[in-house]
Parts: structure tokens; sequence; C-alpha cells
């Protein structure tokens, strides 16, 4: 891609454009709500699984830290690159890089989360007679909801910058109309700064969402007066 | 109803066991005092017995049956268990605590609500704190919940450690009082751990002095280890003011008395006083002697020197309150 | 694999030249060593300050929401106007283009997870430790620059390898604006359909990254232990 030289002057951003093209938009919307909603979704249930089978054999804890934490520092774009020869130019390449993405900050948390139970509580709830997965489920897991919601909303946050960089392989979401804005002759600004609007706007809105289902999902949490 | 059979445990990366080879029978309906110092491996003991800590060697059995023939957490769900820190669960509400066990036991929901009623009056237990989250309890409040919670499926043993080690010593006393009066009403079989000798003497029916590596030191009846210590050990634990504690056991009706002429200014007593009150009264008599009547049968005259004779006396031991 | 042999040919045949992967290498760790030591620069002292006096735990924690918020690809984007503004006013900036937003998006980029980590280093230094050298008579800054930052240099260094991280990973992304770097041959492969290219470009971008997360750990356990021993 070669950059022109100059390029005419043009404002930084053009309202009527937005106007014109508001079902794009709410089109380039859904697509970046799916691309980050199946990737959490899926590094949650992936990161569930790897947590456990952490918990079950602990020789695997180093390797599952070791592989997540490759997956979390490749460069997103090199990761999709990667898989394109494999893949190709899908939906499933790019859903395979950002779960991949998200595994390390979700299982570790999940671990935090099931590690920082009052071992006091534990060890009544197996002492009143709860099978060690009954007590994954009743117990663990409810208790440990603070740590794993902190780390959904980082994984939730990160997903959405990162869906941006599917532009490049067809997809992109909000990341769409940053990349139409680089390709365009003498650059676009407009949509530029739509992009980035749409996604950390998009990125705070599910962070919230993801705070306010804390709050509901812990009501224990909130009372804390004494009798 | 539970019954040691050279139980021994070694926990891995040690060189001493915590528990060798312990043989001990706690009878049905009674409460076991397992104290001693601590590291002895009384808390291991316990543990064992629900299998919170698997033995190396020996058996365990509850009822006749070894702990063994069924999995933990079916034995568990008929055996209580009490902890020093309570260990409710921070995200259920009181009700859904206590109802812990029943709720794993499958009980019909209307069965669970009368028993949860049921166990908030007997632990004393406000009925409006059933809906709230233990951080809203005070300790002593917890406390009581999780003993609620240990009875909820009215299982025959009761296993308590260090239960009342974490509240103040007033709070303390009440609720120790409380399981005895509970424990009149139950007749569970309980044991219970604490490094607290006095308190093993106020509740044991039976009271198990431990050393390192669970060995026991002496088992018995409180009078049995007041009176006649097995050891040197024993008698150390139990401190030099034991002579005094026996006296608290004791009652002023269980001795035996001489019916002698009563001097003059000489006050009552009755036989159901406790030695120590005795003691003080006597000493601050004209004759040194107090009168011990029955409603109005004269029984006889407790002299200074009867009292003395009676806790000097090793050969015979002085009786205890019945229970 | 045929594919795989294809990979291996292509290291085999393009290392050299000015479009060859070292010179393209030398041009990514350039980048990205200017950007991390510019933010370094820009981050370090307010957040030393900051922590120093205590204060900062809000701003810390908003400033690396923010920095997660904003995506990488967006912030290479948006600093194209910036620098061509600027390249038009300034003589000594020729172009818009190519370096110059690449580096200001890294600087932007970097500066979150520096701050973060100097200011939470400084902030988790054992205050009694503080309170002693004050006593010994250490002014504010060579408290700073002798007791705190010393002792928080495990953080600190943990904040610089994710920065790097970081930045390694945007300046592929610079090959957007027309920069060079490792993320030429991942953009160009992929304009030109040829997949060989594409994949050595990745496996090379992916080995930077991983390289330098690695190298920054080393050195952070070569550090002398952050663990404070009473005298």
């Amino acid at each position: 891609m070669t950059p022109p030289l100059a390029q005419a002057a043009q404002p930084l951003f053009r309202f009527e454009w937005v106007a014109d093209h508001l079902s794009e938009i709410a089109d380039r919307l859904a697509e970046h709500l799916t691309l980050v909603l199946a990737a959490v979704g899926i590094g949650l249930l992936v990161s569930f699984g790897l947590a456990l089978a952490a918990i079950r054999w602990r020789r695997l804890r180093g390797v599952i830290s070791s592989v997540t934490g490759i997956l979390y520092t490749i460069p997103s774009l090199a990761l999709f690159a990667l898989l394109i020869p494999l893949t190709g130019l899908s939906l499933l390449t790019a859903e395979i890089g950002l779960v991949s993405y998200t595994l390390f900050i979700l299982t570790g948390s999940i671990l935090d989360a099931i590690a920082g139970v009052d071992p006091a509580v534990t060890e009544t709830a197996d002492a009143m007679g709860y099978s060690r997965s009954r007590r994954l489920l009743a117990v663990e897991l409810p208790l440990g909801l603070p740590i794993i919601f902190s780390g959904l909303r980082v994984a939730a946050v990160t997903v959405v910058g990162l869906v941006t960089v599917t532009a490049l392989i067809g997809l992109g979401g909000f990341g769409f109309f940053i990349l139409d804005g680089l390709t365009r002759p003498g650059f676009f600004w407009t949509t530029i700064v739509l992009g980035v609007i749409g996604s950390v706007g998009l990125a705070v809105a599910i962070d919230f969402a993801l705070a306010l289902s804390e709050r509901l999902l812990t009501p224990w949490a909130r009372r804390k007066a004494p009798a | 109803m539970i019954r040691f059979d050279r139980v021994t445990k070694v926990f891995a990366g040690s060189s001493a066991p915590a528990v060798e080879n312990l043989s001990l029978e706690i009878p049905a309906g009674e409460i076991v005092v397992l104290v001693g110092p601590s590291g002895c491996g009384k808390t291991t003991s316990l543990k064992m017995i629900n299998r919170l800590v698997e033995p190396n060697r020996g058996r365990i059995e509850v009822a006749g049956r070894d702990v063994r023939s069924v999995s933990a957490p079916r034995l568990r769900q008929s055996i209580g268990y009490v902890i020093q820190r309570v260990g409710l669960f921070p995200h259920r509400t009181v009700a859904q605590n206590i109802e812990t066990v029943p709720r794993l036991l499958s009980w019909e929901p209307a069965r669970i609500r009368r028993r949860v009623e049921e166990l908030a009056t007997l632990t004393g237990l406000d009925h409006h704190l059933l809906g709230r989250y233990p951080s809203q309890l005070s300790g002593g409040q917890q406390q009581r919940v999780g003993v609620a919670r240990a009875l909820a499926s009215d299982p025959p043993v009761l296993l308590m450690d260090e239960p009342f080690g974490a509240v103040d010593p007033i709070i303390r006393a009440r609720l120790q009082d409380e399981l005895l009066a509970l424990q009149a009403r139950l007749r569970k079989t309980i044991v219970l751990v604490t490094h607290d000798i006095d308190e093993a003497i106020k509740l044991g029916d039976r009271v198990a002095l431990m050393q390192q590596g669970g060995h026991l030191e002496q088992y018995g009846t409180p009078a049995e280890l007041l009176s006649s210590p097995a050891s040197r050990f024993v008698e150390e634990f139990l401190g030099a003011d034991r002579g005094l504690v026996r006296l608290d056991l004791a009652q002023v009706g269980q001795l035996s008395l001489q019916t002698v002429p009563i001097p003059d200014g000489t006050p009552r007593l009755g036989p159901q006083h406790g030695l120590i009150e005795a003691l003080r009264l006597i000493l601050s008599a004209p004759a040194k002697a107090a009168a011990v009547y029955d409603n109005d049968n004269y029984l006889g005259l407790l002299t200074l020197e009867r009292i003395v004779e009676a806790v000097l006396d090793r050969t015979q031991p002085i009786p205890v309150k019945t229970p | 694999m045929d594919f795989l042999s294809e990979v291996l040919d292509w290291f085999a045949n393009n290392w050299d030249g000015s479009a060859g992967y070292v010179a393209r290498l030398a041009e990514h760790l350039n980048v990205s060593a200017v950007s991390v030591v510019i933010a370094a620069g820009l981050a370090i002292p307010p957040a030393a300050w900051i922590g120093h006096r205590g204060k900062g735990a809000v701003l810390g924690a908003s400033l690396a929401n923010l920095g997660r918020a904003i995506p990488s690809f967006g912030i290479v984007a948006l600093s194209l106007p910036v620098t061509i503004w600027l390249a038009k006013r300034l003589p000594f900036i020729d172009s818009g283009l190519g370096f110059f937003p690449t580096a200001v998006a890294m600087v932007a980029l970097a500066i979150p997870p520096i701050f973060l980590g100097v200011l939470t280093g400084v902030r988790e230094v054992d205050q009694d430790t503080v309170e002693a050298g004050r006593g010994m008579g250490l002014s504010e800054v060579q408290l700073l620059t002798r007791v705190e930052l010393p002792l928080a240099s495990p953080l600190i260094l943990s904040g610089l390898r994710v920065a790097f991280v970081q930045v390694v990973a945007t300046a592929t992304l610079g090959a957007l604006v027309a920069y060079g770097g490792l993320g030429r041959f991942i953009v160009d492969g992929f304009a030109q359909h040829d997949d060989v290219e594409l994949f050595a470009g990745a496996v090379l971008v992916a080995a930077l990254a991983l390289l330098s997360d690695w190298l920054f750990r080393l050195l952070a356990r070569r550090l002398p232990t952050s663990r404070v021993v009473s005298p």
C-alpha cells in the first residue's frame, strides 16, 4: 500500500458521513459484539476446563501457564497470520486467535479465585459432606466470583480492542472503519475516529455490564453492617 | 460409640508421627474432651473420625462400623462438625447455612424449614437473623449458627474443634453453659478438642489428656484426673490449684458427715452447695463449721477439718456431681 | 510438509538487503527501543513522585483501564492526522508517515504499563523502610532514588517488559501507516496473497515478542531481591 504524499485538508470528523451510514455502523457494531461475546464465552469455558485440569493434575499447572502465556504474548496480528495458512480468512481464524488471547487471563483468574477461598469455609464444606465437585460448584466458584469477574473484565476489554485487528482478515467490527480510513487515497479521518470511538465505547459498555452483573450475582458482598 | 483402634498418622514430610497407636473408646451420649498442649495430635485425632484426615494405620469405628465402609461425604453427612473459625458460607444466609446438610440429604422443603426454626430456637438464635448474611452477625451469633448447622440433620455424633476459642471469656462461658444445656436435652456423642484444661473439666464427662504424638496420658472422668493424676505430666497440666478445682466440682451433700451438736451461730448449708462456697461460709463462721440440712433434716456438721481431709485424701476421691 | 519447506526457503533467501528481514528487524527494534525510552522518560518521573507521596491509586487504575480499552490499531491510525499536521509545520520532520506516527502511537501505548509499574512499585515499598531512611536524614529525592526505586525495581521492570512487548506488537501494525519493520511482511504477504511471506513474517514477530518477554524476565531474576532485610 503506497501512501499518497500530501492530503487534502479534511476535518477530523464529519457527522454527515455518520448520519448517512447508520445501518452499516449498526452492522459493524453487531459484528464486533458477536466476535467479543463468542471469544469471551468460549474462552471462559475453555479456561474453566484448563483450571480444573490444573487443579486435578498439579503437574499440568506449569505447562498450562506457559502455553497460555505464550499465546498471550504473541502479538495479535502475528497470531492471526500464523493461523491463516491453516484456517484461511475466516471467522474461525479470528475466533481461534481471540480465544487464545483470553486463556492466560481467565485461567489465571479462575485459579486465583478458587485458591482465594477461606480455608475454614472449604474445610467445613468438606465436613458437611460436600463431594469435591459439588464443593467447587456450590462454594468455591460463587465465592470466587469477584476475582473471576475481575479477570473477565480485563479479558473482555482487551478482546474488544483486538477485534479491530481482525479487520485485516475481512472482519473487524469497528476496526473495519479504521482500516477503511487508512486505505482510502488521502486517508479519511472520520471513519478512523468513528472506529476508535465505537471500539472504546463498546469496551466501556461491556465493562460496565460486567460490573453490574457481578453486583447482581454477589448479594452477600454488599451487606456488611454488623447486626 | 466411637472407637479408635491403634490409630497412627504420620504427615508427609515429618519424621515423627502426629498420632501414634491411639486406642480410645468414646461412649455414646457423652461429651469426651481431647485436651493437651498444642501439637499433641488432638485435632488430628478428631479429624480422623470424619476422615478429614485419613489414618495410615489402625481403624476407627463409629457405631460399630468402620468409618471407611462408606464414602467420606456420606459419612460426614451423619457427623456434625464445628470449628473455631466457624467457616460459615459467606454467600448464603443464616437459614441457608443451617439447611446445608438437610439439602444434601434431599429433605422436603417443609421439613427443612421446620427444622431450621427448631434449631434457631434450640441454639438461642433470634429468628429475624435467619435471613441475614454471616457478615452481618456478631462472633457469638456466628458460633451459634455453626452449632445449629452442625446439628441440622440430627447427627448422633458432633465433633468440635476449639469451638469457643475465638470469643471473649464472658461469651465463652455462656456458650459453654448453653452447650451443656443442649446436651442435657439431646444426649449426643460429642468429641470436643480444646487446649484449655478448665474448659475440659467443665464440659467433659470424660477427659482424654494427650501428649506429643497423640499419646494418651490419662483418660477418665474429670474427678479421676484431678484426684489421681496418672503422671507428672498430668499433674503439671492440671495445674497446682487442681485441688480447688475439685472442690468446686464436689457438693456438700456427698461428703460423709457426723451428726454432732451444732455450736451457736453456725450457718446453714444445703447438700447441693459446692464445696468452695461452703469453704467461704465456714471461714467466716464463729465455730469454723456449717450445719448441713436437707430441708429440715439435719445431715451433719461440716467442719473445716473435714473439708481439708476430703481434699487431701487421695485414696478416697471426692464424688462428683452426677450428670 | 510442502508449506513448511517453502517457509524455510523463504528464511534462507530473504535475509539481506534493505527489504530483507535482518534490516526489517533492525527497523522494528529501532522504533521499539526509541519509543520505550521516550515513554519511560515521560512516565517514570511523575509516576515515581506520585507513588512516593502515596497517592494515585485511582489514577493508576484508571490509566490501566484506559490503556486497555483503547485499541492499539486505533491509536496507530489516529496518530496519522496528528503527525501529518505536525509534519507540515515542523521543518525537521519530513513525513507524517512511516516512522513518526508509528513511534507516536507506540509511545502513547507504552506509557500506561510503565506508569502503572512505577506507581505500584513505589507505593508498595514498605513504609517502615522509608521512614527509617527519612530518619537517617535522606532527602525526599534521595529516598526516591536510593531507596524506593531500587526496591520497586521488580515491578518497574515488569512494567517495562509489558510495555516493550506491547510496543513490539504495535510496531507490527506500523506497516499499515507506511512504516517498515517486521509487520511489513505480514501486510505485504496479505496484500499479495503470499501465504509464505505472511507466515514467515508472523513467525518473526512472534519470536521477537517471545524473546523480548523472556529476556526481560531473565533480567528481573538477576535483580537483587526486593525483600527488605532489617538491619
